[in-house]
Protein backbone atom coordinates (compact mmCIF):
# COMPACT_ATOMS: atom_id res chain seq x y z
CA UNK A 1 0.00 0.00 0.00
CA UNK A 2 2.78 2.43 1.02
CA UNK A 3 4.77 1.44 -2.09
CA UNK A 4 1.75 2.24 -4.27
CA UNK A 5 1.36 5.57 -2.52
CA UNK A 6 5.00 6.49 -3.16
CA UNK A 7 4.74 5.46 -6.83
CA UNK A 8 1.63 7.67 -7.10
CA UNK A 9 3.44 10.53 -5.35
CA UNK A 10 6.43 10.12 -7.67
CA UNK A 11 4.20 10.44 -10.79
CA UNK A 12 2.36 13.43 -9.37
CA UNK A 13 5.66 15.18 -8.61
CA UNK A 14 7.07 14.34 -12.05
CA UNK A 15 4.00 15.67 -13.84
CA UNK A 16 3.99 18.85 -11.78
CA UNK A 17 7.69 19.43 -12.50
CA UNK A 18 7.05 18.93 -16.20
CA UNK A 19 4.12 21.36 -16.07
CA UNK A 20 6.22 24.01 -14.41
CA UNK A 21 8.95 23.64 -17.05
CA UNK A 22 6.39 24.25 -19.78
CA UNK A 23 5.45 27.49 -18.14
CA UNK A 24 8.98 28.62 -17.44
CA UNK A 25 10.65 28.70 -20.85
CA UNK A 26 12.30 31.87 -22.11
CA UNK A 27 10.07 34.74 -23.27
CA UNK A 28 11.40 37.38 -25.65
CA UNK A 29 9.55 40.51 -26.72
CA UNK A 30 10.15 42.56 -29.86
CA UNK A 31 8.69 45.63 -31.44
CA UNK A 32 7.68 44.38 -34.88
CA UNK A 33 6.82 46.05 -38.15
CA UNK A 34 5.73 44.11 -41.22
CA UNK A 35 5.72 46.18 -44.40
CA UNK A 36 3.51 44.65 -47.06
CA UNK A 37 4.03 46.60 -50.28
CA UNK A 38 2.41 49.99 -49.50
CA UNK A 39 0.71 48.93 -46.28
CA UNK A 40 2.16 47.91 -42.94
CA UNK A 41 1.32 46.24 -39.69
CA UNK A 42 3.09 47.19 -36.48
CA UNK A 43 2.93 45.96 -32.92
CA UNK A 44 4.60 43.60 -30.52
CA UNK A 45 5.91 40.09 -31.07
CA UNK A 46 6.18 37.73 -28.12
CA UNK A 47 8.21 34.54 -28.45
CA UNK A 48 8.04 31.83 -25.83
CA UNK A 49 10.62 29.06 -26.21
CA UNK A 50 9.98 25.91 -24.25
CA UNK A 51 12.52 23.22 -25.11
CA UNK A 52 12.59 23.94 -28.83
CA UNK A 53 8.86 24.46 -29.24
CA UNK A 54 8.30 28.15 -29.89
CA UNK A 55 4.92 29.80 -29.41
CA UNK A 56 4.78 33.19 -31.11
CA UNK A 57 2.12 35.90 -30.96
CA UNK A 58 2.03 39.13 -32.94
CA UNK A 59 -0.42 41.73 -31.63
CA UNK A 60 -0.88 45.34 -32.69
CA UNK A 61 -0.17 48.17 -30.24
CA UNK A 62 -3.80 48.22 -29.10
CA UNK A 63 -3.57 44.53 -28.20
CA UNK A 64 -5.54 43.07 -31.13
CA UNK A 65 -4.08 39.73 -32.22
CA UNK A 66 -2.74 39.59 -35.77
CA UNK A 67 -1.19 36.13 -35.90
CA UNK A 68 -0.36 33.35 -33.46
CA UNK A 69 1.77 30.41 -34.50
CA UNK A 70 4.01 27.58 -33.29
CA UNK A 71 7.45 26.75 -34.61
CA UNK A 72 8.94 23.33 -34.00
CA UNK A 73 12.70 23.73 -34.05
CA UNK A 74 13.42 20.02 -34.60
CA UNK A 75 10.94 19.62 -37.45
CA UNK A 76 11.58 23.16 -38.81
CA UNK A 77 7.84 23.57 -39.19
CA UNK A 78 5.43 26.48 -38.65
CA UNK A 79 1.81 25.91 -37.70
CA UNK A 80 -0.48 28.95 -37.84
CA UNK A 81 -2.86 28.77 -34.88
CA UNK A 82 -4.78 31.99 -35.32
CA UNK A 83 -4.93 34.65 -38.00
CA UNK A 84 -6.83 37.95 -37.85
CA UNK A 85 -9.91 38.04 -40.09
CA UNK A 86 -8.42 40.91 -42.09
CA UNK A 87 -5.43 38.72 -42.95
CA UNK A 88 -7.44 35.71 -44.11
CA UNK A 89 -6.75 36.41 -47.77
CA UNK A 90 -5.92 33.59 -50.22
CA UNK A 91 -2.17 33.04 -50.31
CA UNK A 92 -1.36 35.11 -47.22
CA UNK A 93 -1.26 32.13 -44.85
CA UNK A 94 1.19 30.20 -47.09
CA UNK A 95 3.32 33.30 -47.58
CA UNK A 96 3.43 33.97 -43.83
CA UNK A 97 4.30 30.33 -43.08
CA UNK A 98 7.21 30.53 -45.51
CA UNK A 99 8.59 33.82 -44.17
CA UNK A 100 7.98 33.05 -40.49
CA UNK A 101 9.77 29.71 -40.84
CA UNK A 102 12.86 31.47 -42.20
CA UNK A 103 12.68 34.11 -39.45
CA UNK A 104 12.28 31.51 -36.69
CA UNK A 105 15.17 29.51 -38.11
CA UNK A 106 17.35 32.61 -37.78
CA UNK A 107 15.96 33.32 -34.32
CA UNK A 108 16.93 29.83 -33.12
CA UNK A 109 20.30 30.07 -34.88
CA UNK A 110 21.09 33.29 -32.98
CA UNK A 111 21.71 31.89 -29.49
CA UNK A 112 19.33 33.58 -27.06
CA UNK A 113 17.20 35.21 -29.77
CA UNK A 114 17.77 38.45 -31.68
CA UNK A 115 19.87 40.77 -29.55
CA UNK A 116 19.79 43.69 -31.99
CA UNK A 117 17.48 44.80 -34.83
CA UNK A 118 16.75 41.93 -37.19
CA UNK A 119 15.38 42.54 -40.68
CA UNK A 120 14.05 39.88 -43.04
CA UNK A 121 13.01 40.73 -46.59
CA UNK A 122 10.95 38.81 -49.10
CA UNK A 123 11.70 40.73 -52.33
CA UNK A 124 9.31 38.65 -54.45
CA UNK A 125 6.28 39.99 -52.56
CA UNK A 126 7.92 43.25 -51.42
CA UNK A 127 7.59 42.27 -47.77
CA UNK A 128 9.88 43.40 -44.98
CA UNK A 129 9.87 42.26 -41.36
CA UNK A 130 11.61 44.34 -38.72
CA UNK A 131 12.21 43.04 -35.17
CA UNK A 132 13.59 45.37 -32.49
CA UNK A 133 14.23 43.98 -28.97
CA UNK A 134 12.10 45.49 -26.22
CA UNK A 135 13.37 46.17 -22.73
CA UNK A 136 10.46 44.88 -20.70
CA UNK A 137 9.78 45.90 -17.10
CA UNK A 138 6.52 45.67 -15.16
CA UNK A 139 5.69 48.12 -12.35
CA UNK B 1 -45.57 44.83 16.10
CA UNK B 2 -43.92 41.48 15.47
CA UNK B 3 -45.40 41.46 11.97
CA UNK B 4 -44.01 44.91 11.32
CA UNK B 5 -40.54 43.84 12.42
CA UNK B 6 -40.74 40.78 10.20
CA UNK B 7 -41.82 42.99 7.30
CA UNK B 8 -38.83 45.31 7.86
CA UNK B 9 -36.45 42.37 8.22
CA UNK B 10 -37.52 40.87 4.89
CA UNK B 11 -37.97 43.98 2.80
CA UNK B 12 -35.33 46.39 4.09
CA UNK B 13 -32.35 44.49 2.64
CA UNK B 14 -34.15 44.20 -0.68
CA UNK B 15 -34.79 47.94 -0.71
CA UNK B 16 -31.18 48.67 0.26
CA UNK B 17 -29.84 46.66 -2.68
CA UNK B 18 -32.49 47.75 -5.14
CA UNK B 19 -31.08 47.83 -8.65
CA UNK B 20 -31.11 51.06 -10.62
CA UNK B 21 -32.93 50.41 -13.92
CA UNK B 22 -30.56 49.84 -16.84
CA UNK B 23 -32.08 52.68 -18.86
CA UNK B 24 -31.45 55.06 -15.97
CA UNK B 25 -27.80 54.00 -15.67
CA UNK B 26 -27.20 54.40 -19.43
CA UNK B 27 -28.91 57.78 -19.42
CA UNK B 28 -26.85 58.95 -16.43
CA UNK B 29 -23.58 57.85 -18.08
CA UNK B 30 -24.53 59.54 -21.38
CA UNK B 31 -25.37 62.78 -19.56
CA UNK B 32 -22.06 62.70 -17.66
CA UNK B 33 -20.23 62.02 -20.94
CA UNK B 34 -21.93 64.95 -22.64
CA UNK B 35 -20.88 67.26 -19.79
CA UNK B 36 -17.27 66.09 -19.93
CA UNK B 37 -15.25 68.61 -21.92
CA UNK B 38 -11.80 67.10 -21.42
CA UNK B 39 -10.31 63.94 -20.01
CA UNK B 40 -6.72 63.16 -19.15
CA UNK B 41 -5.41 59.94 -17.62
CA UNK B 42 -2.71 57.29 -17.49
CA UNK B 43 -3.53 53.79 -18.63
CA UNK B 44 -2.25 50.27 -18.20
CA UNK B 45 -3.01 47.79 -20.96
CA UNK B 46 -2.73 44.08 -20.21
CA UNK B 47 -2.93 41.55 -23.01
CA UNK B 48 -3.82 38.06 -21.76
CA UNK B 49 -3.04 35.28 -24.22
CA UNK B 50 -4.16 31.71 -23.70
CA UNK B 51 -1.19 30.36 -25.70
CA UNK B 52 1.38 32.21 -23.61
CA UNK B 53 1.70 31.96 -19.85
CA UNK B 54 2.85 35.59 -19.46
CA UNK B 55 0.85 38.76 -20.14
CA UNK B 56 2.03 41.71 -22.18
CA UNK B 57 1.74 44.91 -20.15
CA UNK B 58 1.96 48.36 -21.79
CA UNK B 59 1.70 51.81 -20.21
CA UNK B 60 0.64 55.12 -21.64
CA UNK B 61 -1.27 58.39 -21.44
CA UNK B 62 -4.58 59.45 -22.89
CA UNK B 63 -5.99 62.93 -23.60
CA UNK B 64 -9.47 63.65 -24.89
CA UNK B 65 -11.19 66.89 -25.77
CA UNK B 66 -14.77 67.18 -26.98
CA UNK B 67 -15.94 66.56 -29.61
CA UNK B 68 -13.28 64.90 -31.74
CA UNK B 69 -9.77 65.21 -30.31
CA UNK B 70 -8.01 62.21 -28.85
CA UNK B 71 -4.40 61.36 -28.09
CA UNK B 72 -3.69 57.74 -27.18
CA UNK B 73 0.00 57.37 -26.46
CA UNK B 74 1.97 54.28 -25.42
CA UNK B 75 5.12 55.21 -23.54
CA UNK B 76 6.41 51.84 -22.26
CA UNK B 77 7.77 49.32 -23.21
CA UNK B 78 7.32 50.70 -26.73
CA UNK B 79 6.48 54.15 -28.07
CA UNK B 80 3.44 54.54 -30.26
CA UNK B 81 1.14 57.52 -30.67
CA UNK B 82 -2.35 57.69 -32.11
CA UNK B 83 -3.81 61.19 -32.48
CA UNK B 84 -7.28 61.93 -33.75
CA UNK B 85 -7.92 65.55 -34.57
CA UNK B 86 -11.10 66.29 -36.49
CA UNK B 87 -11.06 64.17 -39.61
CA UNK B 88 -7.36 63.32 -39.47
CA UNK B 89 -5.47 60.59 -37.68
CA UNK B 90 -1.75 60.49 -36.98
CA UNK B 91 0.00 57.18 -36.34
CA UNK B 92 3.54 57.40 -35.10
CA UNK B 93 5.96 54.67 -34.12
CA UNK B 94 9.73 54.62 -33.91
CA UNK B 95 10.05 53.78 -37.62
CA UNK B 96 7.43 55.91 -39.36
CA UNK B 97 4.71 58.53 -39.14
CA UNK B 98 1.48 58.40 -41.14
CA UNK B 99 -1.34 60.91 -41.36
CA UNK B 100 -4.62 59.46 -42.57
CA UNK B 101 -7.70 61.29 -43.76
CA UNK B 102 -10.49 59.53 -41.87
CA UNK B 103 -13.09 60.54 -44.47
CA UNK B 104 -11.15 58.62 -47.10
CA UNK B 105 -10.61 55.52 -45.00
CA UNK B 106 -13.74 53.70 -43.91
CA UNK B 107 -11.93 51.44 -41.43
CA UNK B 108 -10.29 54.34 -39.59
CA UNK B 109 -13.54 56.25 -39.59
CA UNK B 110 -15.14 53.32 -37.76
CA UNK B 111 -12.22 52.92 -35.32
CA UNK B 112 -12.12 56.59 -34.37
CA UNK B 113 -15.89 56.80 -34.06
CA UNK B 114 -15.89 53.79 -31.74
CA UNK B 115 -13.00 55.05 -29.59
CA UNK B 116 -14.63 58.43 -29.08
CA UNK B 117 -18.06 56.97 -28.37
CA UNK B 118 -16.62 54.52 -25.78
CA UNK B 119 -14.79 57.31 -23.92
CA UNK B 120 -17.94 59.38 -23.46
CA UNK B 121 -20.20 56.36 -22.97
CA UNK B 122 -22.20 56.98 -26.15
CA UNK B 123 -21.56 53.40 -27.26
CA UNK B 124 -23.97 52.13 -24.57
CA UNK B 125 -26.95 53.58 -26.38
CA UNK B 126 -25.62 52.78 -29.85
CA UNK B 127 -28.07 50.09 -30.91
CA UNK B 128 -26.56 49.72 -34.38
CA UNK B 129 -23.16 48.60 -33.09
CA UNK B 130 -23.88 46.77 -29.86
CA UNK B 131 -26.46 44.93 -27.83
CA UNK B 132 -25.90 46.37 -24.37
CA UNK B 133 -26.69 45.09 -20.90
CA UNK B 134 -25.66 46.93 -17.74
CA UNK B 135 -25.48 45.90 -14.10
CA UNK B 136 -25.16 47.76 -10.84
CA UNK B 137 -22.31 46.20 -8.86
CA UNK B 138 -22.24 48.66 -6.00
CA UNK B 139 -19.19 50.87 -6.56
CA UNK B 140 -19.22 50.19 -10.28
CA UNK B 141 -21.69 49.93 -13.12
CA UNK B 142 -20.67 47.17 -15.49
CA UNK B 143 -21.79 47.31 -19.11
CA UNK B 144 -21.45 44.33 -21.44
CA UNK B 145 -21.54 45.15 -25.13
CA UNK B 146 -22.07 42.41 -27.71
CA UNK B 147 -20.98 43.55 -31.19
CA UNK B 148 -23.66 43.37 -33.83
CA UNK B 149 -21.76 44.44 -36.95
CA UNK B 150 -19.83 41.76 -38.85
CA UNK B 151 -16.51 43.68 -38.78
CA UNK B 152 -16.66 44.06 -35.02
CA UNK B 153 -17.89 40.49 -34.46
CA UNK B 154 -14.82 39.19 -36.32
CA UNK B 155 -12.60 40.87 -33.73
CA UNK B 156 -14.45 40.73 -30.44
CA UNK B 157 -17.07 38.53 -28.84
CA UNK B 158 -17.83 41.16 -26.21
CA UNK B 159 -16.58 44.32 -24.53
CA UNK B 160 -16.99 44.87 -20.80
CA UNK B 161 -16.81 48.50 -19.69
CA UNK B 162 -16.71 49.42 -16.00
CA UNK B 163 -17.88 52.86 -14.86
CA UNK B 164 -17.16 54.50 -11.53
CA UNK B 165 -20.52 55.17 -9.87
CA UNK B 166 -19.34 58.46 -8.33
CA UNK B 167 -18.09 60.30 -11.42
CA UNK B 168 -19.68 58.04 -14.09
CA UNK B 169 -16.34 57.80 -15.90
CA UNK B 170 -14.89 54.69 -17.53
CA UNK B 171 -12.38 52.92 -15.28
CA UNK B 172 -11.72 49.69 -17.19
CA UNK B 173 -12.39 48.33 -20.66
CA UNK B 174 -11.98 44.61 -21.28
CA UNK B 175 -12.13 43.36 -24.85
CA UNK B 176 -12.69 39.64 -25.43
CA UNK B 177 -11.45 38.37 -28.78
CA UNK B 178 -12.90 35.54 -30.84
CA UNK B 179 -9.64 33.60 -30.28
CA UNK B 180 -10.28 33.49 -26.53
CA UNK B 181 -7.62 36.10 -25.73
CA UNK B 182 -8.50 39.38 -24.09
CA UNK B 183 -7.10 42.87 -23.58
CA UNK B 184 -7.81 44.89 -20.46
CA UNK B 185 -7.24 48.63 -20.32
CA UNK B 186 -7.36 50.28 -16.92
CA UNK B 187 -7.58 54.07 -16.73
CA UNK B 188 -5.75 55.64 -13.80
CA UNK B 189 -5.22 59.14 -12.36
CA UNK B 190 -8.30 60.39 -14.23
CA UNK B 191 -8.64 64.17 -14.49
CA UNK B 192 -11.86 65.49 -15.96
CA UNK B 193 -12.51 68.98 -17.28
CA UNK B 194 -8.99 70.23 -16.67
CA UNK B 195 -7.48 72.35 -19.46
CA UNK B 196 -5.63 70.19 -22.01
CA UNK B 197 -3.05 71.95 -24.18
CA UNK B 198 -3.98 72.03 -27.87
CA UNK B 199 -0.41 71.02 -28.72
CA UNK B 200 -1.04 67.45 -27.53
CA UNK B 201 -3.42 67.00 -30.47
CA UNK B 202 -1.04 68.50 -33.03
CA UNK B 203 -0.47 66.30 -36.06
CA UNK B 204 3.27 66.70 -36.55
Amino acid sequence: MIRKFFIFLFFVLCSSLNFSAQGEGRMDRYKVQIDIQDAYLSGVCMIKDVEGLLTVAVVNEFGVSAVTFRYNKTKDKVKILNLAAAMKIPGVKALLKHDLRNIMREYCHAEGGFKTVYIYENPKYRMKYNFTPIVYEID
Amino acid sequence: MKRLLLFILFFLPAAAFAQIPAEKMIQTISQAGAQMQTLECDFVQVKHMSMLSEDMVSYGKMYYSQPDKLRWEYTRPYEYTFILSGNQVLLNNSNRTDVIDVDKNKMFKEITRLMSSCIVGKCLSDEKDFKTTIQDEGKEWVATLIPLKRDLRQMWTRLVIRFDVQNKAVTTVKMYETSGDCTEIELKNIRQNHPVKDSVFKLD
